[in-house]
């Protein structure tokens, strides 16, 4: 089937500056570690560099795919990840780094972590489930119960990685989902919440590391060269950056002072050496992902495109929220990337891949695709939504429609 | 009705707010973190990040003549422990004691399970111990590379060379003389550490490089000093004596070729300072001071020669007697020579003669001349703890006018062994005197800095010098030490019996027997100085003499001296 609109170019424009600042970032937060533990300064940036080709060429896969044949394939997908996250278990196959079982080993191929596929792989199975629900999502038996009971399975498989971070990450993206679906909000306020807060609470005191890092999180400076030594030595990169930073290349906190400075503190590099100039260009790219996000699911021509749009962006921007809410002791740190910029192959490839899934969105835009499609019936149940224009701009994005609309066609 | 677009539009721009506030929210921690607190967090980073590391210099070496290693430093393993780390320390101690073959005891004391820094357990590990200690793999316990002094000769010249201790720091000797010059500058490298210690690669980094050591080339021939010491020590033992010492200069130049000296003790790389053995460590031909006797008639003579007061020719009536004031002084056989010329003065040894010669110059010439000749100040020789002797002149308050009379034989007077030796050299070298030197060249990162040869002052005229070595080629060719003489040389040179103080004054009958020589007499290549310390017979004539044909056959040998012609002439 042919999308008659055009992809949105914002968007991709912002992720290709988010991954170039990601790229830079890697390369300048890794150099030491790189340079002393595999002898090549460009060990990291080189392999970031090809799973960002790896990533780009799913992206521009995904966006050439009509969205509505991950319809086809979302059980499945799912299916696949829950296996994928048992395998983890599997001695033979699974992994262990940084002390979490989070990596698969599958014959000859890299690596990867299957709870970062199993992010999207929740969003597209929501939003086509969401999507075919119709007025049933408010309900308790077809809506708020089924969605807890599918999405507690996957998140404890998820949590027993373990990975609270993805955790998080997961149910949130899938909250926004069933909230955009038309959740039923007294089950959310009277239920999900206090039940929410509830396993957060077991799940922070179940495991002593989760513990002892909402300790530090409530007081970091209580043990300084201990416990709260990540989280200071982030401040401090952070905090000596000041407004324009110490220059590129120029950290200090990066030989070793901070762990994972490339990958789950690397927003802290950006903040030393670019400053909080370089910082808040951070936050304004993924305010812009966001705009866009947004607008897509606005203008999406139904509701599993709408759906997929508000669950792919807030899974970003949820992910992105919860680093950087690490990185400025914010929140507890639980071991997230920053999407685009962390180094991390199966991290950037999901997020570029479901960006592809967005950017297909985005072509069937109902301003310019108003006629209805005929070849799906279920779709004909729930027409376009909103016809008109939006009256008030959405938050979070500019009141003006997106400036680069009717390029190239794809 | 949530399922409509207009609720979903709602919702989707709830959400959006709920983000944008995420947003604001962190924004304005980094603004507080970046901008807000920003000094203080740069006060932070800049702490304990730089650190001086100090660049250990090279220590010099000290090479005998021709190079030959004397001293030099090389890194050895040595096994250190950092207590934190150790785990049991009871099992590491045992398991290094049986390795090393010390008390388990002894290593259990340098064990600290409360100290992070690394105590030193033992040093200079042999490369098989020391791989034996590595293969025991224990925690906390680890190899180290220490620079460990090596003294190739053993203990050849060990008073002269000195030894080093903790910190490989020179304790005695040239190795404590010569500190800064072989020690060298540390050089530092002023870096970034990362929090484990380890220099950050990359970082910022200050090097000021070292300078390294000065190796040190001494005058000391090997030949010469093993030959002196071996004389030594055969000559104390066949002669009973308590010590002695030989010491060889080369006129010309002042520079010591040979310096012996017993008891000394013995210098092996293991050495360790004892305290009850610290007078076996200085070098006694400066640190010692005696009445030289005999020896110093030369001197007394040079003077009055130089100023005309006497000639070779001159004669004086020994009565064997001779009153000053309350003292009487006799000859030290208490003989009588009667009329004897200045060279008889010489080879008799006339105590008579010699006073008569001072008297002769006059007190206040007789001090200026022994003055000049340099006793009663240092040398100058490039060795620890050298004393300037006692000189007592006119204008000192303890001196009384017997004092003229007994200085100028050689006793109410103290001298070193060098100060002797440098000032008969000074006859050797055509009058002038040389200052004793144990340095032929510095070798510093390449350069050569060779000093010259310094001269003193010149204390008689060259023709002095050559009729007061003709008169004491006299006193060696006399008919009682023909035996000691060296077949085809010519030798000039004066013997000397100096009383041996004790508590109780010079009633012990011990005595210093020395003999001083130059040769050949005619063109000094070698002076000479050789005493017994309290041998069992007494004088030097009998106990010094033939010691100096022994030796002095080695040494020309080895010069490859040509042996004098014929006759009286010039040698060469």
């Amino acid at each position: 089937m042919g999308a008659r609109g055009h992809i949105d170019y914002v968007l991709l424009g912002v992720v290709l500056c988010l991954l170039a600042l990601g790229a830079q970032m890697v390369y300048s937060s890794s150099v030491v570690i790189a340079h002393n533990e595999f002898g090549d300064d460009a060990y990291f940036v080189t392999r970031q560099v090809i799973w960002s080709i790896v990533g780009l060429a799913s992206l521009a896969l995904a966006a050439g795919i009509d969205y509505h044949r991950w319809q086809k394939v979302s059980t499945l997908l799912l299916l696949a990840c829950v296996i994928a996250l048992v395998l983890v278990f599997v001695p033979q196959l699974g992994i262990t780094r940084y002390g979490s079982q989070r990596w698969l080993q599958l014959g000859p191929l890299p690596a990867v972590q299957p709870s970062e596929l199993t992010k999207l792989a929740i969003v597209v199975y929501m939003a086509d489930w969401l999507s075919r629900k119709g007025s049933g999502v408010s309900k308790l038996g077809t809506g708020s119960i089924p969605f807890v009971l599918i999405l507690s399975f996957i998140a404890m498989l998820v949590l027993l990685e373990p990975d609270l971070g993805t955790t998080v990450i997961i149910c949130a993206a899938a909250f926004s989902v069933f909230f955009i679906a038309g959740a039923n909000l007294w089950h959310i306020t009277l239920f999900f919440v206090p039940a929410g807060l509830t396993i957060l609470w077991l799940a922070i005191h179940m495991a002593a590391y989760r513990a002892e890092r909402w300790a530090t999180f409530m007081d970091p400076f209580a043990d300084p060269q201990g416990t709260g030594w990540h989280t200071i030595q982030t401040l401090i990169a952070l905090g000596s950056g000041g407004l324009t930073g110490v220059g590129l290349g120029e950290s200090r906190q990066k030989a070793y002072a901070l762990p994972a400075a490339h990958t789950d503190s690397i927003l802290a590099i950006i903040g030393e050496e670019l400053g909080l100039a370089g910082t808040m260009a951070v936050i304004l790219l993924f305010m812009l992902v966001g705009w866009r996000g947004f607008q897509i699911a606005l203008r999406a021509p139904d509701t599993l495109g709408r759906l997929l749009a508000v669950g792919i962006t807030s899974m970003v921007l949820w992910q992105a929220v919860i680093n950087v809410g690490a990185v400025t002791a914010s929140l507890p740190y639980t071991g997230v990337t920053l999407p685009f910029i962390s180094f991390g192959g199966s991290s950037l490839c999901i997020s570029l891949l479901s960006i592809g899934i967005l950017l297909s969105v985005s072509r069937f835009d109902h301003y310019s695709q108003p006629r209805h499609r005929s070849e799906s019936g279920r779709r004909r149940a729930h027409p376009p939504d909103s016809p008109q224009q939006p009256a008030n701009a959405p938050p979070g994005s500019a009141p003006r429609r997106g400036p680069l609309r009717g390029g190239a066609r794809v | 009705m949530p399922t409509t677009p207009r609720g979903a539009r709602a919702r989707l721009f709830l959400l959006g707010a709920l983000f944008l506030g995420c947003a604001f929210v962190l924004s304005h921690r980094l603004f507080t973190y970046q901008f807000l607190e920003h000094d203080r967090f740069q006060r932070l980073a800049s702490e304990g990040h730089r650190e001086t590391i100090r660049i250990v210099p090279r220590r010099g070496a000290l090479l005998a003549v021709g190079g030959h290693p004397l001293a030099v430093s090389v890194g050895m393993d040595a096994v250190q422990i950092v207590g934190k780390e150790v785990g049991n320390p009871q099992r590491t101690a045992d398991a290094l004691a049986t390795t090393l073959q010390m008390p388990a005891a002894e290593i259990l004391t340098k064990i600290d399970p409360r100290s992070d820094r690394p105590t030193i357990v033992k040093q200079r590990l042999t490369s098989a111990l020391a791989d034996q200690v590595a293969a025991l793999n224990l925690r906390g316990v680890s190899l180290i590379q220490l620079p460990t002094r090596h003294y190739p000769e053993g203990s050849l010249a060990a008073q002269v060379l000195g030894f080093v201790g903790d910190e490989h720091k020179g304790l005695t000797g040239l190795e404590l003389y010569f500190e800064d010059e072989l020690a060298g500058r540390p050089g530092t490298l002023d870096t970034e550490l990362d929090t484990g210690g380890q220099e950050i690669i990359l970082g910022r980094r200050v090097l000021t490089p070292p300078k390294q050591g000065s190796d040190v080339v001494l005058t000391l021939d090997r030949f010469v000093q093993r030959t002196a010491e071996r004389q030594l020590a055969e000559a104390v033992q066949q002669n009973k004596a308590i010590g002695g010492m030989i010491l060889v200069m080369e006129p010309a130049t002042g520079a010591i070729l040979g310096m012996a000296s017993w008891p000394t003790y013995t210098l092996s790389d293991a050495i360790e300072f004892v305290p009850q053995e610290q007078h076996l460590y200085k070098a006694v031909p400066v640190t010692n001071q005696y009445e030289p006797g005999s020896v110093m008639k030369v001197i007394t003579m040079a003077a009055g020669l130089e100023r005309g007061a006497v000639s070779p020719a001159t004669t004086v009536n020994d009565r064997g007697i001779a009153q000053f004031g309350p003292t009487t002084i006799r000859n030290w056989d208490l003989r009588a020579n009667g009329i004897i010329s200045m060279t008889e003065v010489l080879a008799r040894s006339s105590n008579i003669g010699a006073q008569y010669v001072a008297d002769r110059i006059g007190r206040d010439e007789f001090y200026r001349a022994f003055s000049a000749f340099g006793f009663g100040q240092p040398t100058g020789v490039e060795l620890p703890g050298e004393v300037p002797g006692t000189l007592r002149t006119p204008a000192t308050a303890d001196w009384a006018p017997v004092d003229l009379a007994t200085n100028s034989f050689g006793q109410g007077i103290a001298v070193t062994p060098l100060q002797m030796l440098a000032a008969v050299a000074a006859i050797g070298n055509d009058g002038l005197l040389m200052r004793p030197t144990l340095v032929r060249e510095f070798v510093s990162e390449g350069r050569v800095q060779r000093p010259e040869p310094h001269t003193v002052r010149r204390v008689i005229a060259p023709e002095t010098a050559r009729t007061l070595r003709e008169m004491m080629t006299a006193v060696m060719e006399q008919p009682a030490l023909e035996p000691h003489r060296i077949a085809g040389y010519r030798v000039a040179g004066k013997t000397g019996t100096a009383d041996f103080p004790t508590n109780l004054g010079y009633t012990s009958g011990k005595t210093f027997a020395s003999v001083t020589a130059l040769l050949p007499a005619d063109r000094p290549r070698l002076a000479i100085l050789i005493r017994l310390d309290a041998p069992e017979k007494i004088y030097g004539g009998v106990v010094a003499a033939p010691i100096l044909k022994r030796l002095g056959q080695e040494l020309l040998a080895y010069y490859r001296i040509p042996p004098a012609p014929s006759g009286h002439s010039d040698g060469r």
